[in-house]
């Protein structure tokens, strides 16, 4: 996947106020995020961020206008295939975040790897190593933090072959120390990948560089 | 298939609820299993050697109210006797047409009238010694019906406390017979040489009796009036036939018929009640199955998230239900051998047979295959 396209996009919930909706970067324009390409959506809550990020994930479909991976239109999508988009192709970090709570942290992330076989045990603990939570790994998710649930499922999320990675408010409970270690992380799996990054931030946007800033 | 997946997802089954699921399918599928078993037993001890000739029965026709209709079997009518599948061998009693005069000497001398028979050799359950007659033999052989000594013995001896008297002491008495007819009489010498269990006559050999008719009968058309066949067991078929005919029948053979139809009543009784159990029990599984699914939506919704499909989440609870009916199954076979032999013991002709155990598996199957529209319609 190369090219992810908005055409004429817009949530069903802004159908009354498209007016208001018309002057950013994204809602009813034509917007090709492109698979290399770095991304931060900048905006304040209620804007449509965490939407547009379940759109392009396949999780809602209330929205008017068109969605296109590359050629295809993702209303033609069968389940399957988003299957395949999901292991292969996109990866995928929700604001809230879409842990198990009683599972343990190696628990949750294996739930993504043995899936992909995408990395070794050895890469995974080098990982929580790199993160700071080496110590959590047999920990249930529930009795985290949100910073180091947040750290939980970024690293899950790496845990497969990409060709865009996206991130819904990723860093949102992280100092900046934690922000960087994390930003590095995700810019080496990017380059590994050669793949395009999604982000959105209401205030505390991952600390990653280039990226390209977008408005809604 | 993905242990953690399988961590997540197990989590909501209700011990309790799969007990209850596993206990009514068992007891429905079992149920089902041991009515076909017990059928299966049962008609073999009622048939058996269902293909095999064995019982022997004599047939007459039924005598109306006058007393004065025609009970005697024409050539087609015993061709067409000859023609039915239940029939293995067919053969007129062979009547003596002449008079016989029987006397003996028990103390003092009786004598009464009486007649002789013959049947082929063939159907006779017991050929004795010395069952053989010449033409110019002195000495007559004779087979009376065992029941004839029982009612002598049980009846009339002690009644008029006469004493009793057993086959040897009945096959040494000295008796003669008078044949008279066609203006010709002739005295012999007869002694009893066996007793019947199966022909409720007086027989002599056949040579003997078809030469004495040649001598003392009378010439013309001598039409049987019963017959001896030799069947398969059928009961159903032979009753019919016979009702149908207006005969009707004596001899060793058994009616199994009520008793089979009795057998079949209570096995379909049964089979009704374990089909409405498995029934229940299918009802209970898609609500049990609806409920787990019901409560690891949220679950679920979050593995999708991740990549995995949703047929290959629908695997896991078709992989739980397959394995929990195949238990089912295996115990219920387990338990048809046993329980099957209560009454196996009874019935060592009984073999095995693949019925039961290829309709509990076709239940187990035909149970199953709900699941999959279920499991499609909520997990997507």
């Amino acid at each position: 996947m190369n090219t992810i396209t908005l055409r004429k996009l817009l949530p069903e919930v802004f159908a009354d106020e498209r007016d208001s909706h018309a002057n950013g970067n994204v809602w009813l324009t034509e917007l090709t995020f492109r698979r290399g390409q770095r991304y931060m959506l900048h905006a304040e809550s209620g804007a449509g961020k965490s939407s547009l990020c379940a759109f392009i994930y396949g999780l809602r479909t209330d929205y008017s206008g068109e969605l296109i991976f590359d050629s295809t239109p993702v209303s033609t999508l069968s389940p399957a295939n988003w299957s395949e988009i999901r292991t292969r192709h996109l990866a995928f970090v929700p604001q809230n975040l879409s842990l198990f709570p009683e599972m343990t942290v190696i628990e949750n992330i294996m739930l993504k790897n043995r899936m992909t076989d995408c990395r070794t045990d050895g890469e995974i603990t080098q990982m929580l190593q790199t993160a700071g939570i080496a110590d959590k790994r047999n920990t249930p998710a529930a009795l985290l933090s949100l910073g180091q649930q947040q750290r939980v499922a970024i690293i899950r999320a790496l845990c497969q072959p990409m060709d865009f990675l996206i991130l819904d408010e990723p860093v949102s409970h992280l100092d900046e120390a934690n922000n960087l270690i994390m930003a590095q992380m995700i810019d080496s799996a990017l380059r590994q990948n050669g793949a395009g990054l999604i982000a959105t931030s209401v205030g505390n946007p991952l600390l990653i560089t280039p990226i390209t800033p977008l408005t809604l | 298939m993905n242990g953690l997946v399988w961590k997540l997802l197990r989590k909501n089954i209700s011990g309790a609820q799969v007990a209850t699921y596993f206990i009514a399918l068992l007891c429905g599928v079992a149920m089902v299993m041991l009515a076909l078993q017990f059928r299966h037993d049962a008609s073999q001890w009622l048939n058996p050697e269902a293909n095999t000739p064995r019982e022997f029965i004599t047939v007459s026709k039924i005598v109306d109210r006058s007393g004065f209709n025609d009970n005697s079997f024409s050539v087609e009518e015993i061709d067409h006797l000859r023609r039915e599948a239940w029939t293995d061998s067919v053969a007129p009693y062979i009547s003596g047409d002449f008079s016989v005069m029987l006397s003996m000497n028990l103390g003092g001398q009786i004598s009464t009238s009486m007649f002789l028979e013959a049947v082929p050799d063939f159907f006779l359950d017991t050929i004795p010694d010395g069952w053989s007659c010449s033409p110019d033999t002195r000495t007559v052989p004779l087979i009376i019906p065992r029941d004839y000594l029982t009612l002598y013995n049980y009846g009339f001896a002690s009644s008029r406390s006469l004493p009793r008297l057993s086959e040897s002491t009945l096959s040494r008495l000295p008796i003669r017979l008078t044949l008279s007819g066609n203006g010709r009489s002739r005295e012999y010498d007869a002694r009893i040489v066996g007793f019947s269990s199966r022909i409720n006559s007086v027989i002599a050999p056949e040579e003997f009796v078809i030469m004495a008719n040649r001598v003392y009968g009378q010439p013309g058309d001598n039409r049987p009036t019963r017959l001896i066949i030799r069947t398969y067991a059928d009961s159903d078929r032979i009753n019919r036939y016979l009702s149908e005919n207006h005969l009707e029948r004596s001899g060793e053979g058994t009616d199994t018929s009520v008793l089979s139809n009795a057998v079949k009543l209570l096995t379909t009784i049964l089979i009704a009640i374990g089909s409405a159990i498995i029934l229940l029990s299918v009802i209970i599984q898609i609500l049990c199955l609806y409920l787990l699914v019901e409560k690891n939506r949220r679950t679920t919704d979050r593995l999708i998230l991740l990549g995995y499909s949703p047929a290959s989440l629908r695997r896991y609870y078709l992989l739980f239900i397959l394995l929990s009916n195949l238990l089912t199954l295996m115990t219920a076979s387990l338990l048809t051998p046993a329980v099957a032999t209560l009454w196996r013991s009874m019935i060592p002709s009984a073999q095995f047979t693949p019925t039961p155990y290829i309709a509990g598996a076709l239940i187990i199957i035909v149970l199953t295959l709900p699941v999959f529209p279920m499991l499609r319609s909520s997990i997507k």
